[in-house]
């Protein structure tokens, strides 16, 4: 940390590499597509090495680096949020057609998946993609959220309770029609 | 707390972070880096730096200042009136009006 606050690229290069699984994973619960999300990550990681003096605790460059990553990707979803009434383009119309079966339904069950997590509050919905997702410890969980071990936990609870809710009901819904 | 809610949910179909994927993200976070400015210090810590030789300066400023600002006497005020009123008297020459008043005046500045 110190060499790359000292303006080290490479050593920042290894911070980032140290942390993009969970600074992916906040940007994903914010935004629908990995696409969106990995533009998120980059642009937030540019944002930092600008920023990185203001790093007041250096050992707790991951959740400052998480902060940054959450507002430039809450940034993105609202932006994105304005642009999705624009009729689709030629590209994106033309990959929905040559898509397979198979990726169509993972698209429509990733899009259920999505819809059933953007009921949660963002903060359950960090730490139920982080532990479901990618399998992440509580302890790191509170560690890079900046929350207790038993508040993770508890998010996680909840979380999957009501995304089980959710699921259920579009199943059933699924079914009847 | 049912045993339900501790088990995990599968939620692959989102896609999670792809290693090579990682690899491209940061690489172009890095080259727009590298084409960037260097690391800035925030401007506390730069005033902070830089607080001592702006002292230094703006002390050297301000004595240069107030030498220059100091009024020099003018070449007319060194001679007294005194001095010419004798210079009259010795040299028969009666002054005129215009000049009685600019040695007084003079003398008085």
């Amino acid at each position: 940390m110190g060499q790359a606050r000292r303006g080290d690229a490479a050593a920042f290069e290894l911070l980032l590499r140290r942390h993009f699984r969970a600074g992916y994973l906040v940007a994903m619960a914010q935004l629908d597509e990995p696409a969106d999300a990995e533009d998120a990550c980059q642009d937030a990681f540019v944002k930092a090495w600008d920023q990185l003096g203001q790093c007041r605790e250096p050992a707790r460059f991951g959740a400052w680096l998480l902060r940054i990553v959450r507002n430039t990707a809450q940034n993105r979803r609202d932006y994105l949020r304005v642009r999705h009434t624009e009729p689709l383009d030629e590209d994106t119309a033309g990959y929905a057609k040559g898509s397979s079966d198979r990726d169509l339904d993972r698209r429509e069950l990733a899009g259920t998946l999505h819809a059933a997590l953007a009921t949660l509050r963002p903060l359950q919905r960090e730490v139920v993609l982080m532990h479901d997702l990618d399998n992440w410890p509580h302890a790191r969980i509170a560690e890079l959220l900046e929350i207790s071990e038993v508040l993770s936990r508890r998010h996680l609870s909840d979380a999957r309770k009501q995304l089980r809710a959710l699921l259920r009901e579009r199943t059933s819904e699924g079914d009847r029609s | 707390m049912s045993a339900r809610d501790d088990e995990r949910i599968d939620l692959s179909a989102l896609g999670g972070p792809d290693p090579l994927r990682a690899d491209a993200v940061i690489a172009k976070a890095m080259t727009r880096i590298g084409s960037a400015s260097p690391v800035r210090e925030p401007l506390v810590a730069e005033l902070a730096r830089w607080w001592r030789p702006g002292l230094a300066a703006a002390v050297i400023f301000f004595a240069l200042g107030m030498l220059l600002a100091r009024p020099r006497p003018a070449a007319e005020d060194i001679v007294s009136a005194e001095a010419m009123v004798l210079e009259w008297a010795e040299s028969g020459h009666v002054p005129s009006n215009g000049e009685l008043l600019a040695t007084f005046r003079g003398d008085r500045r």
